[in-house]
């Protein structure tokens, strides 16, 4: 029974591997449904030869209690067939859906049953940890493990391996361990392979039009309702669609599209403290696939769209009635703004700007002065199109977005929507350095969004803080908005004029350092503590057990296998081809030895039927007992040493005796 | 608990040689096993050691018949088994038994004696009978030779046939004594205390018993197959050209059984396998020219054999 716990331990812990994937306790809850029944079955089952198909039974019958799906045998079905592409390509964790979860569990189940069959029927025992493995291996193709998550799985995986070999090799198990927790630890959580690298989920429309060209058009039917949402506090902007790649003609939306998970964390460029905002948003009039949404969601209810995860651009594939959306928005305040740096790494922050026309380099850093990038370089280059170009809103609009139209823009006319003044900055930033993304959506000053507020914003990223949302056009409300807005017009107001500007006092460059380095002092520490780690926990548990079941069993050949790991364990030379005798020569006091000596004797080999166990055992004991009273330094080392050289017998110059 | 027959034997005997061997019990025990399991015994090593006094005092504390033929190069075949003398006033031939026929028969300095002669007496050894004129004549049971050879100053000797050097049970070498025993052995030799001085402890028939005590003793399928693995490993040992045969694995099994009646015991263990291990088999080995030019002795070869083979351990 032990063996099989072991093996359904194994399974469940390499299941558990998946956490980054689901999450604790949806995962774990559908595991414990789903391995208990099979457990039960596996271990008392009567008909040896039904065993295995009776606990898949039991496993399927318990999992599909605890997610109770609509169609059980659908779920089933996509569970084993699709649904392992669908979680890759959703962000994590993955929605608690029945067709998703139960990817994992039946993974587990069949390892498990599977590990038990090879247990009863492979001469090796640790072969029957082999499927657990593999569902251990697969996990990490999903999310590498790295760190103390991996060091704890793989001393468990060892703990199990020590289990089932508790009356073979034990040295296997350890090894086993402390392998895999050095491998697994070499691994760093996060940024390691993943397959999920390689998968994105599809839009269903094959081609969506630009958000961005759509400005001009917009402009030109105002009073068209598009949605309208309800919130407790005033929202500035609804972004529907950020477009940073610009390769001079057209402004495109990066990065890959997931399905929204159970929810998004804030990104990494954000380290001030957050707090979470909601609204619920209602559809009125506007079309498929953009979604209003903003920098940072969180969740999202009543819909199931795809998402950028590093823009938080919300897409639908079906038509939406409402849908309730949560988000990160970062605290910071007017001062600290004012003061910040950019974030250089920011996704898409320095993209390209196409071919650049003669005179705009010139434009861009008459604009910013010669500051160094920062967020105040960013609110000055802002304060120059809003001081020096005109915004137009009626009457013939000017439209497009190309390096024709801003070359127009910027070196001549001097007049355009917010589509031109958006694309104008980000592309005047990035000039200057200054990590700049383009931004299409609507102006939130009402509850009721209609055409007419539809808006083109730069923004740039802020160390610390994320994405910021400038306003070359000076349409903006003011510092009385709150939140991240407010902090940004706070900023803007208290910019000094430009004959008064400084540099805001940046923290110095970071001396450049080559990719990678101190990840292998990481790498270091994680394999020498997993391996003190697996030797301290499997060392003398192992030990423990072995005795455990030798004691149980109680055979004289039990007492001198015990008595011969314990002088292996004390340090006295002892090889398999030593009889007890012979071991009591080695050691000073041997009188336990030749007691037990003579117990061998009489019940191996007298051929009498003499049953001296009990004399054996208290030879066991006396030796024991002697041991005992070494000193403390002595006897831990003897029990962190299993002293596996010490049992093989020297080998003879050739040929091999078994 | 009474000790068994053979063990009583044993004590016999060894006490009564020790009172001139001093010093080596081991050697003495041995010696003693070798009569108990009926195998001939070979003593071997340098002049002074004690051998033939070991010999003789074998052969004096056991009953019966005992004889000493001195082995020298003019010994002839006849001397050993004897001959067939035309007797003028029976007016018929009649045959006149050479030295071989005792209980226990004192080879001393074998080496020094023909080939022929040597073959004389290997083969009376292994076939416990002589045949002259195609007349069939058994030696008395029990029968025992107790050889002795110089190992040095070889030469005008002949070295004793490797092929059959497996005739003997065991080949033993006394040593040099330690001080203390040095000592009891010359305040003997001035107290004019000699082999000579020994009477039979035990009789034919109580050797008999012994010897059918011995061989009865009890030996486990496990311990029997460790003693087969060592004379098999004696056979893939890279220094070995022509390892021990079947008739050493039996010998060593034979010869364990005797070591467990000197210890008190009617039953057999993979210490008396071990115990017995060297002697009995190291003679039987013939090493590779290389080994032999290496210096290797057989002796190591036999105890890098027991190191190699685990010992059994059954359930129980």
């Amino acid at each position: 029974m032990t063996r099989v716990v072991a093996v359904f331990l194994a399974a469940s812990v390499a299941g558990l591997l998946f956490v980054p994937v689901f999450g604790v306790w949806p995962l774990a809850l559908v595991l414990v449904a789903c391995a208990v029944p099979a457990f039960a079955v596996a271990v008392w089952c009567p008909w040896a030869s039904w065993r295995a198909v009776l606990a898949v039974v039991a496993g399927l019958v318990g999992l599909l209690a605890a997610v109770r799906p609509a169609d059980p045998v659908g779920a089933l079905v996509v569970g084993a067939t699709e649904a392992w592409r669908d979680v890759l390509r959703s962000t994590w964790p993955v929605r608690p859906d029945p067709e998703a979860v139960v990817f994992v569990p039946l993974l587990v189940l069949a390892a498990s049953v599977f590990g038990v069959e090879l247990l009863h029927r492979v001469r090796a025992p640790l072969v029957a940890l082999l499927p657990a493995l593999a569902v251990a291996g697969l996990s990490q193709t999903y999310a590498a493990a790295g760190g103390a998550p991996a060091v704890v799985a793989a001393v468990a995986f060892a703990a199990c391996g020590a289990a089932i070999v508790a009356q073979g090799i034990p040295w296997a198990a350890v090894a086993l361990g402390v392998v895999g927790a050095v491998l697994l630890g070499l691994v760093p959580a996060g940024p390691a392979f993943s397959l999920r690298d390689n998968e994105s989920a599809p839009l269903a429309s094959a081609r969506v039009a630009s958000p961005l060209s759509e400005v001009a058009v917009r402009l030109g039917a105002p009073d068209t309702p598009l949605f309208e949402y309800t919130s407790a506090t005033p929202v500035d902007r609804w972004p529907i669609a950020v477009l940073d790649e610009f390769d001079g003609v057209e402004w495109t939306p990066g990065g890959n599209l997931r399905r929204m998970g159970a929810g998004l964390p804030p990104g990494d460029g954000v380290t001030v403290p957050t707090s979470t905002r909601s609204a619920s948003v209602r559809m009125r009039g506007l079309g498929l696939p953009w979604l209003p949404s903003q920098a940072w969601p969180a969740t999202v209810t009543g819909t199931d769209p795809l998402v950028a995860p590093d823009r938080g651009t919300l897409l639908a594939e079906e038509p939406v009635t409402s849908y309730d959306l949560t988000w990160w928005e970062p605290g910071v305040d007017g001062a600290t703004l004012s003061e910040a740096g950019v974030d250089a790494n920011a996704v898409g922050g320095l993209g390209g700007v196409g071919e650049v026309p003669a005179g705009v380099a010139e434009l861009a850093e008459q604009a910013v002065g010669g500051m160094r990038s920062s967020f105040r370089a960013a609110l000055v280059l802002e304060r120059f199109l809003r001081d020096d170009f005109r915004l137009v809103d009626s009457g013939t609009l000017p439209v497009g977005h190309g390096w024709p139209q801003l070359e127009r823009f910027l070196l001549r006319d001097k007049q355009g929507t917010s589509e031109q003044f958006a694309a104008a900055y980000v592309v005047l930033a990035r000039l200057r350095g200054i990590p700049a993304r383009l931004v299409v959506g609507f102006s939130g000053r009402n509850s009721l969004v209609r055409n007419g507020d539809v808006l083109a914003w730069p923004e740039v990223a802020v160390a610390g803080a994320g994405w910021v949302a400038l306003d070359p056009t000076g349409s903006a409300r003011t510092s009385a908005m709150g939140g991240l807005p407010g902090a940004t017009g706070q900023a803007r107001e208290e910019l000094p004029p430009a004959e008064g500007l400084a540099e805001p006092l940046l923290p110095a460059e970071p001396p450049a350092t080559a990719p990678g380095a101190g990840v292998p002092w990481r790498i270091v520490v994680w394999a020498v503590v997993a391996a003190l780690l697996g030797w301290l926990i499997a060392v003398p548990s192992w030990v423990a057990l072995r005795t455990w079941r030798r004691r149980r069993s109680g055979t004289v050949a039990d007492a001198v296998a015990e008595v011969r790991d314990r002088l292996r364990a004390n340090g006295v030379p002892v090889t398999s081809a030593m009889t007890v005798r012979d071991m009591a020569a080695a050691v000073p006091d041997p009188e336990a030895l030749v007691r037990l000596a003579t117990a061998v004797d009489t019940t191996l080999w007298s051929g009498a039927g003499v049953d001296a166990r009990q004399e054996a055992w208290e030879a066991v004991r006396a030796l024991r007992s002697e041991f005992a009273r070494r000193p403390v330094p002595v006897r831990a080392r003897a029990a962190l040493r299993y002293g596996y050289r010490a049992q093989v017998a020297p080998r003879m110059p050739v040929g091999a005796l078994t | 608990m009474t000790p068994p027959k053979s063990t009583l034997v044993y004590q016999a005997i060894a006490d009564n040689v020790q009172r001139v061997v001093r010093g080596k019990p081991e050697v003495v025990r041995l010696a003693v096993a070798a009569l108990l399991a009926e195998g001939h015994l070979l003593l071997e090593d340098v002049p002074g050691l004690g051998k033939t006094t070991l010999a003789r005092c074998l052969a004096r504390s056991v009953g019966g018949t005992w004889k000493r033929i001195q082995f020298t190069p003019d010994l002839l075949p006849g001397d050993v088994t004897g001959v067939m003398v035309y007797h003028q006033n029976a007016e018929r031939f009649e045959f006149h038994p050479g030295g071989i026929f005792a209980n226990v028969v004192l080879a001393d300095e074998i080496n020094r004696g023909t080939p022929k002669t040597q073959s004389a007496l290997l083969e009376v050894m292994s076939e416990r009978r002589v045949t002259v004129d195609s007349v069939v004549h058994e030696v008395p049971r029990p029968f025992l030779v107790v050889a002795t050879q110089n190992p040095i100053e070889m030469e005008g000797t002949y070295r004793l046939p490797e092929a059959q050097l497996d005739r003997f049970l065991m080949r033993l070498s006394v040593g040099y004594p330690d001080l203390s025993s040095e000592v009891l052995v010359v305040m003997s030799d001035c107290a004019q205390v000699s082999a000579d001085d020994l009477t039979a402890v035990v009789g034919i028939p109580e050797l008999e018993a012994a010897i059918a005590e011995v061989r009865a003793a009890h030996i486990d399928l496990a311990v029997c197959e460790y003693a087969v693995r060592i004379a098999a490993g004696t056979r893939e040992h890279a220094a070995v050209r022509w390892g021990a045969s079947p008739r050493g694995s039996i010998a060593l099994v034979r010869a364990a059984q005797a070591v467990a009646a000197t210890d008190g015991r009617l039953f057999v263990t993979p210490d008396d396998i071990k115990a017995v291990a060297e002697p009995v088999l190291a003679h039987r080995l013939v090493l590779t020219p290389d080994a032999e030019l290496g210096q290797r002795q057989p002796a190591s070869v036999v105890a890098e054999v027991l190191d190699a083979v685990a010992v059994p351990v059954t359930a129980g």
